[in-house]
């Protein structure tokens, strides 16, 4: 068996990696005149604009978001704010927009013709787009932010969550004050986690396409599609592809080496303060906090909610339904396969990895730095080399293997995690009353890890159904998800008509998050 | 007759030699304490009988079949050998019942359930969930799920020390009780020497270097083999001596004292002779031992006391108010005499 999990472990591996190999090696091997025409005029006049664009709004999203994401983990961990638990959900919320939702509403209510603008323009006879344009590094920066400031959120509760609670109180003890605690104790501790998760926030920006077509924005991500749709050479794009595929691994490389985790006898309990605030200042605070979910949740469902409104006796038909089903058919398949193939590796590097074995996962776990638009031209570029009629036979089953690439670290990572904090010794226990391995899996593992797999699922769903690069590309001809059709019109400016798969898309998307806590909460009973 | 077989197991942690040839037998039915220091392989040793580990060498066998040896490694699984932990380990998504029947070979009968419920006096806790239980009741159930497979011998790895004192005491009886009841043989590894003289038939003490003795108390007590065997089992001194030949003295600044024939020490060998702290009384007349007390530290029921003395081996001795004979202050000095002339147990 220890083969098989070398060999399993290797396979996917393989499959990860061959299509980014391939990439780099057509981009090498094969040239037309057209294609080295191509190149030549980005190279000329794009290249330096592209770079520039894409670090720019990669590095101001990661401070934003940073700056958002570290407040409101101190603000929940560290003091006694009211509503602590109303508040959580309101700031992991924005995880229901895809950025490019997120980035349609803002941009249909903040260009001139927008909502917002209007209303300043008629009752106040100011020009707001003159102050502040939307279209612009600093706007798509500010709203990207607003959808991964949770991201940070998360990583640095979790990582407050962590922190010895009797290292804080000796600090106390020793007449530390609250602010130098926080600076000279819990900052050095959590830096890791803040690190990784500014990487994570780079990484998405990175590989985002959806949103900053929306903004018009010139990324890399938006270059390679242009590339292959608009000038119609693959090449171009591969090469393209080249740039921000090498940046990504050197990030995700990078996360795996500041991302760790210390071992402590105690952690901080969700009652503990640190701040003892006063009224007002709790007053201040949750003004604060409450305008950052006005922005990020309530603003962009209540204009989603009133453009579908409007839209719907036009838009709805028949159709959506045939959407809605190719969209969790899709989604679902795509999630439950790539959570029991995870599965299975996590059980097999249970009972058979070495130290060694265990630290080339890191390989597995690639595809999710790569941008989805990269994996889409490399899979493409597989497909017609090896001559197969990539749109009607194989399309579902390319999009299934992009998904695969893309998104098996997320259920990786969260079964992994779920299968290490079982003892070992339930193991050896379950061994010495005569069950063997697989007696073992079935009868103990299974039962103990099943919310942490559906949550997986959950997860998996979340993300397939807000992916929108490697479906559009690669979809089966036909065939729309929410994903798509909110692209399809978003690019021609039909916010209103838009408004309805997305409000479809957050509604499903609540839904998720609503399971994914709720199966959170049950596994944390389970152990 | 030996059921359980250890002979010239060896185990590498890294590079660390941790098992060294390592051999025990136990007889149907005997209950043996593993007792040493943490970190000396005791653990390891219970995981190897086991087959949770796989040793370098050696062969293990129970009832003449063998588990181990050479290249043939029979799986924990098919082991029939139970195992219990410090930790307890219960299925938490499994009741109390549940619990135990995980154990059940094909056809074991509800009878039997009900029998192991009684054996733990936990029937009426059948539906109960591991979370629901208290630490001793949860102790129970792992021992009853270790006997629901029928195991030919049961291996138990610090059972009690999780526990508070008086569930200790109480707990150590029943299982003693329990296991004496079905004539089972078992294996268990304490670092408690009170747990281990209570519990086993036999004991064998371990130390850090991989050198072990085995046998009942008595033996133990009276013909220790190692330095850290008598540390591990008495509470006294060492004082040096010199090896008298002739008769078979070792000659100490204290006076002679008389040796025990654990070994062959050559003439006027350097010694080591260990005095009990039982074997003192405060002296009448001339004193054996002059020490001071250095440190007090008065307790619940006792004062212990901590004396320095000239020509120890060792910087200080720890005695109670009942062995030194009395209350007394700090830098007070104490005579002792010895109360009887002991063949005494010496180490070169």
């Amino acid at each position: 068996m220890k083969s098989f999990y070398r060999f399993y472990q290797y396979v996917l591996i393989f499959l990860v990696i061959a299509p980014i190999v391939f990439l780099c090696a057509q981009s090498i091997l094969t040239n037309s005149l057209s294609d080295s025409e191509t190149w030549r005029f980005i190279l000329d006049h794009m290249l330096v604009g592209l770079v520039k664009n894409t670090a720019l709004l990669m590095l101001a999203t990661v401070f934003l978001s940073i700056i958002l994401g570290v407040s409101q983990a101190s603000l929940i961990c560290l003091t006694n704010i009211p509503a602590k638990k109303i508040l959580h959900i309101l700031f992991i919320l924005p995880l229901i927009f895809p950025l490019y939702v997120l980035a349609f509403v803002y941009v249909g209510s903040f260009t001139y013709s927008g909502s917002i603008p209007v209303f300043f323009r008629s009752f106040f006879n100011f020009d707001l787009t003159a102050l502040f344009a939307i279209k612009s590094t600093m706007g798509v920066a500010m709203v990207f932010s607003l959808a991964l400031a949770p991201y940070v959120y998360l990583f640095l509760r979790a990582a407050f969550l962590r922190i010895d609670e009797k290292l804080i109180f000796s600090a106390r003890s020793l007449g530390q004050r609250p602010f130098k605690i926080l600076f000279g104790l819990l900052m050095p501790q959590i830096r890791p986690w803040i690190y990784a998760s500014a990487i994570l926030v780079a990484l998405e920006v990175l590989c985002d396409f959806g949103g900053v077509s929306v903004f018009n924005y010139d990324t890399f991500s938006t270059a390679i599609y242009h590339s292959w749709i608009g000038l119609f050479s693959l090449n171009t794009a591969v090469k393209l592809s080249l740039i921000p595929g090498l940046f990504a691994l050197l990030l995700y490389f990078a996360n795996n080496f500041f991302y760790r985790t210390y071992k402590n006898e105690t952690k901080l309990s969700r009652s503990f303060v640190l701040f003892e605030l006063t009224f007002i200042k709790k007053t201040i605070l949750l003004m604060g906090s409450l305008s950052y979910c006005f922005f990020s949740v309530f603003f962009p469902v209540g204009q989603i909610f009133i453009w579908a409104s409007s839209a719907l006796s036009l838009e709805l038909n028949l159709d959506y339904l045939l959407i809605i089903a190719h969209t969790l058919l899709i989604s679902l398949g795509a999630a439950v396969f790539i959570a029991l193939l995870s599965l299975l590796l996590v059980n097999l590097q249970r009972n058979y990895s070495s130290q060694q074995d265990r630290s080339i996962t890191i390989f597995v776990k690639i595809g999710y730095a790569l941008p989805g638009s990269i994996i889409a031209i490399a899979l493409m570029s597989v497909f017609s080399l090896l001559n197969i009629n990539f749109f009607a036979t194989f399309a579902f089953i390319a999009l299934l293997f992009a998904y695969l690439v893309r998104f098996f670290s997320v259920a990786f990572e969260i079964q992994s995690k779920a299968y290490d904090l079982i003892s070992k010794k339930y193991d050896w226990t379950s061994y010495s009353l005569g069950k063997a391995k697989f007696k073992t899996f079935y009868k103990v593992h299974l039962p103990i890890l099943l919310p942490t797999l559906i949550s997986s699922m959950i997860m998996l769903l979340l993300e397939i159904m807000k992916e929108m690069p490697m479906t559009l590309m690669l979809r089966p001809f036909g065939v729309n998800t929410l994903a798509t059709k909110i692209y399809e019109l978003t690019s021609e400016g039909e916010w209103e008509r838009a408004s309805i798969s997305a409000a479809l898309l957050i509604l499903l998307g609540a839904l998720t998050i609503f399971l994914s806590e709720y199966y959170q909460t049950k596994k944390n009973e389970g152990l | 007759m030996s059921y359980l077989k250890i002979e010239n197991l060896s185990f590498d942690y890294g590079s660390i030699n941790l098992i060294k040839e390592f051999s025990l037998e136990l007889a149907v039915g005997e209950i043996h304490c593993l007792l040493g220091p943490s970190g000396c392989g005791k653990s390891t040793l219970l995981n190897l009988m086991a087959g949770f580990l796989r040793p370098r060498q050696g062969k293990i066998s129970i009832d003449d079949v063998v588990l181990v040896k050479d290249h043939f490694f029979s799986p924990p699984e098919k082991r029939q050998v139970g195992v219990v932990f410090q930790e307890h380990c219960l299925f938490p998504h499994l009741t109390v019942a549940e619990n135990i029947k995980f154990g059940f070979r094909g056809g074991e009968k509800q009878n039997y359930l009900k029998e192991l419920l009684s054996l733990i006096q936990l029937t009426h806790k059948a539906k109960s969930f591991p979370e629901e239980l208290s630490g001793g009741e949860q102790q129970r159930v792992a021992i009853a799920r270790a006997l629901a497979n029928r195991p030919k011998v049961l291996l138990m790895d610090e059972p009690f020390s999780g526990l508070d004192q008086d569930l200790r005491i109480k707990l150590r009886r029943e299982i003693k009780k329990i296991l004496k009841s079905v004539n089972l043989t078992a294996l268990i590894v304490t670092h408690s020497q009170d747990e281990a003289v209570e519990m086993g038939d036999r004991l064998t003490v371990l130390d850090e270097t991989g050198a072990y003795q085995s046998g009942n108390i008595q033996e133990l007590l009276e013909r220790p083999n190692s330095v850290n065997v008598v540390r591990f089992l008495h509470s006294g001194f060492f004082i040096k001596g010199l090896f008298n030949g002739l008769e078979q003295r070792a000659l100490t600044h204290n006076g002679a004292l008389a040796v025990a024939p654990l070994a062959n020490f050559k003439d006027r060998e350097d010694l080591k002779v260990f005095i009990p702290y039982t074997a003192l009384r405060p002296a009448l007349g001339p004193p054996f031992l002059q020490a001071t007390i250095i440190n007090r530290y008065p307790g619940k029921w006792r004062t212990t006391y901590e004396l320095t003395a000239e020509n120890i081996i060792g910087d200080s001795m720890l005695m109670d108010n009942i062995q030194i004979g009395g209350e007394f202050d700090l830098g007070e000095s104490i005579g002792f005499d010895l109360k009887s002339q002991n063949n005494w147990i010496a180490f070169s």
